[in-house]
């Protein structure tokens, strides 16, 4: 009996399922593949003294003490790390949203200084189905190879990583000109992003007494911040009882002790921003990282 | 990835040649072996550790030296399949993902089953016919830089691919006799 053509995909169909399927490694390869040869051979100078097998990896420890995650520590901040999500929600949230803009007090070169600690976002409420949203592995699907193809500016990458530090995959926005490249070692992330000038304004924000410390990066001047908004007591309640694909207001504070960094400059008509979470890279790696970009 | 000369594969340049292909390799093998994602993972790792300790051996550019890391884990992934069949491992199939694009949960399911029928069929094809479907559409790889991969024709990889996807297309289950086989299976096993 003939097949009829209906059940039958065409060359099209075939190739759209197969070119939607973008599976990543998990964390466990990422940790795997942070103790390997070519990584602890020391590029940049560094040295890594090894994860022990079946240790669960956290950044390794380096001899030179740049980029150093105590054991203790790292089980503390565990708990911030899970976490990291709705931080990500929220900070993707804060900006965009020009409510928030509304509560600015100050504007500084590249941050904005909201009026008050705890204002309120909105922000949606993932639902099933939804494509993945920033902040989770999935978002983060594309090769730097597939990135590149559709940047009409050149992808920066980093010259120098923290030991254990891997690529993990990237984003990007074709209409805003934006890429945004993870990074993980262990518990931490690292996402760098990078805009062309002149399309969109995409400012960030923190709170009203948040230090915003003027830096150098290589020969460009730009700003730095460490903390973040997180989730303010009883918002939470909010999130989870909340109708997945809704927007929610959600009440957020400045805690300037968050292990976050932010680092944003501009240089040759393009936007750089490095966020990190977790406290293993120092301020000053941070900058070295940035100025190494290339 | 520029088709620059690379210069001799040390610590740094080798991280930075993985760190730029190891998810095109993660995928290319996921395509080739089909799951399970531990596997995967596992021969992933493996490519990169034979092709650090042969690295003084690999002199070229880089779009060669990923060229150089396929033709590895192909031959990992042969091996592997063929170490699987002898001692009968069973093939699992992953919870696929796939990237939601359909407006509705509707085409949403419809999408899914499709590509759980598509990937089923990929994994009976031979490797040859596999392996250009996987540099197709799983790593949108251009027909050019498959036939310079494959070192064969443009024409000939063209008319490859169209016959691989035919062979898809001819195979492909029909729904009523498959809906038949599922009730006869569960009225078998109730």
């Amino acid at each position: 009996m003939e097949k009829p053509d209906e059940q039958i995909p065409d060359e099209n169909l075939i190739g759209e399922l197969l070119s939607r399927f973008r599976p990543i490694p998990s964390e466990r390869f990422y940790q795997r593949m942070g103790s390997a040869p070519w990584i602890s051979g020391a590029p940049s100078g560094t040295r890594v003294s090894g994860i022990e097998q079946g240790e669960k990896a956290s950044l390794p420890t380096i001899v030179r003490g740049r980029w150093q995650l105590p054991a203790a520590r790292n089980r503390v901040l565990r708990p911030l790390a899970v976490s990291l999500g709705v931080l990500l929600l929220i900070f993707a949230g804060i900006m965009v949203f020009p409510s928030v803009r509304v509560q600015a007090s100050m504007m500084l070169r590249y941050f904005l200084r909201l009026a008050n600690d705890q204002p309120s976002v909105m922000v949606t409420v993932p639902a099933p189905g939804d494509p993945a949203s920033f902040g989770t592995p999935e978002y983060f699907a594309l090769t730097l190879d597939q990135v590149e193809a559709q940047a009409s500016f050149p992808i920066q990458v980093f010259g120098e990583l923290p030991a254990g530090m891997a690529f993990t995959g990237a984003h990007f926005n074709p209409a805003w000109q934006q890429a945004s490249l993870r990074y993980k070692a262990g518990d931490q992330t690292l996402i760098l992003t990078q805009r062309k000038l002149g399309i969109v304004e995409q400012v960030q924000t923190v709170g009203v007494d948040t230090p915003v410390e003027t830096v150098q990066v290589d020969d460009r001047i730009g700003e730095y911040v460490s903390g973040g908004w997180v989730v303010a007591p009883g918002s939470e309640r909010v999130l989870q009882t909340a109708t997945p694909g809704t927007q929610v207001s959600l009440g957020i504070v400045w805690d300037p002790a968050l292990p976050q960094q932010i680092l944003r400059w501009q240089e040759d008509g393009v936007s750089y921003e490095i966020l990190v979470s977790g406290e293993s890279i120092s301020r000053a790696a941070l900058l070295d990282m940035a100025a190494s970009l290339k | 990835m520029p088709g620059g000369h690379m210069p001799p594969l040390d610590a740094e340049t080798f991280g930075q040649l993985y760190s730029r292909t190891h998810l095109i390799l993660y995928r290319y093998i996921y395509g080739m072996l089909g799951g399970p994602a531990s596997e995967v993972e596992d021969l992933t790792a493996e490519t990169y550790l034979r092709a650090w300790k042969a690295r003084h051996g690999f002199t070229g550019s880089q779009e060669a030296a990923l060229g150089w890391l396929i033709h590895i884990a192909r031959n990992l992934v042969i091996d592997h399949s063929r170490r699987s069949k002898v001692r009968g491992v069973a093939q699992t199939i992953d919870d696929l993902q796939l990237s939601s694009l359909d407006p509705t949960p509707e085409a949403q399911v419809i999408a899914a089953e499709q590509f759980r029928i598509l990937w089923l069929q990929l994994q009976d094809l031979p490797p040859d016919q596999k392996e250009i479907l996987v540099l197709r559409y799983l790593l949108d790889w251009p027909v050019k830089q498959i036939a310079s991969h494959l070192e064969v024709s443009e024409n000939t990889t063209s008319t490859r691919l169209r016959r691989v996807i035919q062979r898809l297309q001819s195979h492909w289950p029909d729904k009523e006799l498959e809906d038949e086989d599922g009730e006869a299976r569960r009225a078998n096993s109730g």
